[in-house]
């Protein structure tokens, strides 16, 4: 049986899935007035960013060919490390957007307290109002 | 108009989008072949005949620890620092009073996390302190353990750890200890070849062919490599960090305790 039909479509509906994403997660950021819905807006971006960083890294899984977790699972002998080499997805991505995550937790553990010191200052996370009451301040 | 504008800023984003990803389609959507790096990276990790080998299964971890080690060590400090800063910033809280029997959801639940929290913290463990060889890692780990106290505090109350002398001082000591783990084991081997008068690299794993110095490895059926200590005080520092995080915004959110 011949998966690229199946693949080609699957890869229209997550790319599209993807895009769609990106776009409403900026909308939250740019648009919504609640702080604490900018902040959900903020980290399911870089959730999606990093989903498409690891989709680049992967290779195309045709009917020959079906990509594995960079992960040796035999004897690390020259064969099994060819074989490894020819069929594991790119380490690379993953190991960067490990990174990333443990950057955003960070970004957004910042960005919480901030919210609650937002809070006690203007008594709202209406970015609205906190804008106008710096403003008048 | 605001609604019509925020509609085409949608659509426009996501017709863009489309548009770079099919202009780039040879760099961004999968292909047959491996970039360069990434074969080096594949071919080097897990032989232990490669002069630039990791000695690891696990390609991620290799990467992570050893040949991009000094993008980890700082996201690792980054990590300390937004947890120190947060915890310095806000008031610090202590228990109003020592909860009692009551306090809490109710004796089915704490029975439940009774049992749950231990093998939690049991899983937390097995998935860092392997993760030098399999799936996981010190950071996966740190945050699986980091549950633990979270279902507990949720289940008990907020101040339960805090009566247990589980201190924000004592977690924000572990974390300390960790990341100081973390720089001394970078350190080791280049202090080691200063004392040698040998060639060695800060964060260096095993030896390579220009520099002799280095962990010892897998040695029979034990193996001591960087990757390991790494992870285990990786797992130290996070487990701490976010236990630490979760009590400071849990006793700030219910106002379980009073300002010093």
């Amino acid at each position: 049986m011949s998966y690229e039909p199946l693949n080609a479509y699957l890869l229209q509906v997550f790319l599209v899935s993807l895009f769609v994403n990106v776009a409403l997660t900026l909308y939250g950021v740019f648009f919504k007035p609640h702080y604490t819905k900018k902040v959900i807006s903020l980290t399911m971006l870089s959730d999606t960013l990093n989903v498409f960083a690891v989709f680049i890294g992967y290779r195309k899984w045709t009917s020959s060919a079906h990509p594995r977790p960079p992960i040796l699972t035999e004897e690390p002998s020259g064969e099994a490390v060819s074989r490894f080499v020819a069929t594991a997805v790119d380490p690379l991505p993953q190991a960067l957007v490990l990174t990333a995550i443990v950057i955003g937790l960070a970004v957004t553990l910042f960005l919480t307290l901030l919210g609650r010191e937002l809070y006690r200052h203007y008594g709202t996370l209406d970015m609205r109002e906190v804008g106008r009451s710096a403003k008048h301040a | 108009m605001r609604k019509v504008f925020q509609i085409a800023f949608v659509i426009i984003t996501v017709l863009a989008l489309s548009l770079l990803v099919f202009a780039t389609s040879e760099y961004l959507l999968p292909s047959g072949s491996l970039r360069s790096l990434a074969a080096f990276y594949l071919s080097a990790a897990p032989d232990p005949l490669h002069p630039y080998t990791s000695a690891t299964p696990a390609v991620v971890g290799a990467i992570l620890w050893d040949y991009r080690g000094i993008d980890t060590f700082y996201e690792t400090v980054v990590l300390y620092l937004a947890l120190a800063a947060g915890v310095v910033s806000i008031s610090p809280l202590r228990p109003r009073e020592v909860p009692g029997r009551r306090a809490g959801l109710s004796p089915m639940v704490k029975a439940a996390i009774r049992v749950v929290a231990p093998v939690v913290v049991a899983a937390g463990l097995a998935m860092g302190l392997h993760g030098s060889e399999n799936p996981g890692g010190g950071f996966h780990g740190g945050a699986t353990i980091a549950i633990a106290p979270l279902a507990v505090v949720a289940a008990f109350s907020t101040t339960f750890l805090l009566g247990r002398k589980v201190s924000m001082q004592i977690l924000l000591f572990l974390m300390s200890l960790g990341l100081t783990g973390i720089g001394v084991t970078a350190l080791s081997t280049f202090v080691a070849g200063l004392l040698a008068g040998a060639n060695s690299y800060v964060l260096q794993n095993l030896p390579k062919p220009n520099a002799p110095m280095g962990f010892p490895g897998k040695t029979g059926w034990m193996g001591v490599d960087s990757l390991l200590l790494f992870d285990v005080f990786e797992l130290l520092t996070v487990a701490c960090g976010f236990t630490l995080a979760f009590m400071e915004l849990m006793l700030q959110s219910d106002k379980g305790g009073e300002t010093r």
